[in-house]
């Protein structure tokens, strides 16, 4: 089968959670319309944002089925794959594909900092026993290591891959994949600080986690450079989401940034009235004066969100 | 001294044969770049080879470049010291024989220098030579570098105008600007990421690759920064390429002030080798360089 190709602005889905911790899948499937509805070009659910690694493999399923029945062919649908071992990311791959998602973004084997020509392995793996190529998550933080462009570029060459969540974060990670693979290979940006220089570098779309809290903006962002190729209007978009991404990258403190971004995210949307709920445990609810300043942050992005405390 | 912009090569220095300085050459050099169009010079910078000079060396190498540059295009003086009073010693020095300002970079953190007492280091440079500077805000060469913050900091004391970002990351161009604006010029510091840094508003590029491709990353920012045009810079930038992908990925990657001085030599601008300890080209090395040249410049390298 033809794989269909990952492309343009795709949230790093978040998943709705109830007070006690449990899935609010009503909760996921509204979220999804609302991100659909703002105009991205896909969904990815169960990634890093969406707490895969926060979920049992029957509840990955559980939100992968829930959102592919929601976006009911309107966007294609790319599941998180987050597992260390072959065999189980394997089971999760097949289940997702059951489920019905279009394809599959794969966090490299995390943990345990498999070699890398171990690594390569799982996702030719994990890309056999579904019968078609993968988007690898090329994640550094969270898998301790990254693939070097040339190394996708073999996997791309072999078809075991045909994008990647390039999630570094220097957007030049971008600009020399697209050197090395050209039309061969669906770049996306995968980190939150840096879209609009991966996207005038050749980004073929942004897949992270702030689009989900600035759906309509991150499109609009993505078209004025791929589609109408106007830089001034791109750096008008993105002077307005801007003081959010430095809130996110520099306002949080700590070895470890607090509030934790999992927080900041569903807090944002709470604010903003579409509120899906907190993180699961161990990450708890935002302080009081973690949400005024989140809050005066999001407000010069979003002038008309209530001023008042949730 | 005014606010630096534009495509400002962080300069190469010629040396003969037999080790010693070429004063003539490092000027032919000079008058080169000028002619190609560039908008600023800074001499001993790291890409200049400072370490393996003398400090009489490195003086007669700015002003070589200040007499040549004859005002045509302001030159700021690359500092680096790691104790407080050499640097202002050379810094009025460089004022002394004409440049119009300076590139201080971070006192290198040998004894991991607490970040106070850098700070404490650049504003007593500002007060020793009197005027603001350009910050030289890289972390593989110092061992840390400056917040956005503390950076912005020192923007509004006043003692930095001007920022060489090198750590490569185009965002901490983009980051600078949203917090200082207009008061600090930020100028694209490394080599691998210059494209997306004038297109997220840098306001120019000093690095070593606008030394020995200065036509194509003038002609770059020329259609970003003056006219906004995004169609014209990606053109540009996929000509220069193949060449800027080999620069900073090749593998085994010569050291990067050989490779500039061989990048020249391909271009017709025979300039003798590195100081000791840099190692000149092997034949091989020099092929490989020539494959990734030629297609940027098919008329002037042979494939």
């Amino acid at each position: 089968m033809s794989a269909i190709i990952p492309r343009g602005v795709i949230p790093a889905m978040l998943t709705a959670f109830n007070s006690d911790d449990s899935l609010d899948i009503g909760g996921t499937r509204a979220f999804a319309e609302w991100l659909i509805e703002r105009g991205v070009h896909g969904l990815a659910p169960c990634g890093s944002t969406g707490e895969g690694a926060a979920m049992t493999d029957a509840e990955r399923a559980l939100v992968i089925k829930a959102v592919v029945e929601q976006a009911g062919g309107r966007v294609p649908i790319f599941a998180g794959i987050i597992h260390y071992a072959t065999r189980q990311a394997i089971d999760l791959s097949k289940a997702a594909i059951d489920a019905g998602a279009d394809g599959l973004m794969v966090l490299l084997p995390f943990y345990y900092q498999p070699t890398i020509n171990d690594a390569i392995d799982y996702l030719r793996d994990v890309s056999a026993a579904i019968g078609q190529p993968i988007m690898v998550y090329n994640n550094p933080w969270f898998a301790g290591y990254e693939l070097s462009p040339a190394q996708i570029k073999s996997l791309v060459e072999e078809g075991v891959v045909h994008s990647v969540k390039s999630a570094h974060g220097d957007p030049m990670r971008v600009n020399y994949l697209k050197y090395l693979c050209g039309e061969s290979l669906s770049a996306l940006y995968g980190h939150d600080y840096a879209p609009l220089e991966a996207f005038v570098a050749g980004a073929d779309g942004w897949l992270s986690g702030i689009p989900n809290i600035v759906p309509e903006l991150s499109v609009e962002l993505f078209e004025a450079v791929s589609e109408a190729k106007d830089l001034r209007r791109a750096q008008e978009i993105w002077r307005k989401m801007a003081p959010l991404a430095y809130y996110f990258m520099y306002e949080r403190e700590g070895e470890n940034p607090a509030p934790h971004w999992l927080q900041v995210f569903k807090e944002a949307l709470r604010m903003m009235d579409m509120d899906i709920g907190l993180p699961r445990r161990p990450t708890y609810s935002m302080s009081k004066s973690e949400r005024a300043k989140l809050r005066s942050y999001l407000m010069q992005v979003y002038p008309d969100i209530s001023a008042a405390p949730v | 001294m005014e606010m630096p912009k534009g495509v400002i090569p962080a300069t190469i220095t010629a040396f003969n044969n037999d080790g010693s300085l070429d004063i003539a050459k490092t000027k032919d050099y000079v008058e080169w770049l000028i002619q190609e169009g560039v908008h600023g010079l800074v001499p001993n910078g790291s890409t200049s080879e400072p370490y393996s000079v003398t400090e009489e060396e490195r003086m007669q190498v700015i002003k070589a470049t200040v007499d040549q540059a004859a005002g045509r295009v302001p030159v700021y003086a690359g500092a680096t010291h790691y104790g407080t009073q050499m640097q202002i010693d050379l810094c009025k020095a460089a004022l002394d024989v004409g440049a119009a300002g300076h590139l201080v970079l971070l006192p290198q953190s040998q004894a991991e220098l607490p970040i106070s007492s850098a700070m404490t280091h650049l504003r007593k440079i500002a007060d020793g030579i009197g005027q603001p500077y350009i910050l030289y805000n890289n972390p593989y060469a110092a061992g840390y570098e400056l917040t956005n913050e503390q950076v912005k900091e020192l923007v509004d004391d006043g003692v930095v105008i001007g920022i060489k970002a090198a750590h490569g990351d185009p965002s901490r161009v983009t980051y600078l600007k949203y917090l200082c604006g207009d008061r600090l010029s930020v100028l694209y510091g490394h080599d691998t990421a210059g494209w997306e840094a004038l297109m997220a508003g840098a306001d120019g590029w000093l690095a070593a690759i606008p030394g020995v491709i200065p036509d194509l990353i003038v002609q770059l920012y020329e259609a970003i920064h003056d006219n906004r045009d995004f169609e014209l810079g990606e053109q540009i930038w996929k000509r220069m390429a193949p060449y800027v992908y080999y620069y900073n990925f090749a593998d085994p990657k010569p050291h990067w002030v050989a490779v500039n001085k061989a990048t020249l030599r391909a271009r017709g601008l025979e300039f003798g080798d590195c100081r000791s300890p840099v190692e000149p080209y092997t034949d091989e090395e020099y092929d490989e360089l020539l494959q990734a040249l030629a297609p940027v410049y098919p008329e002037a390298v042979p494939a």
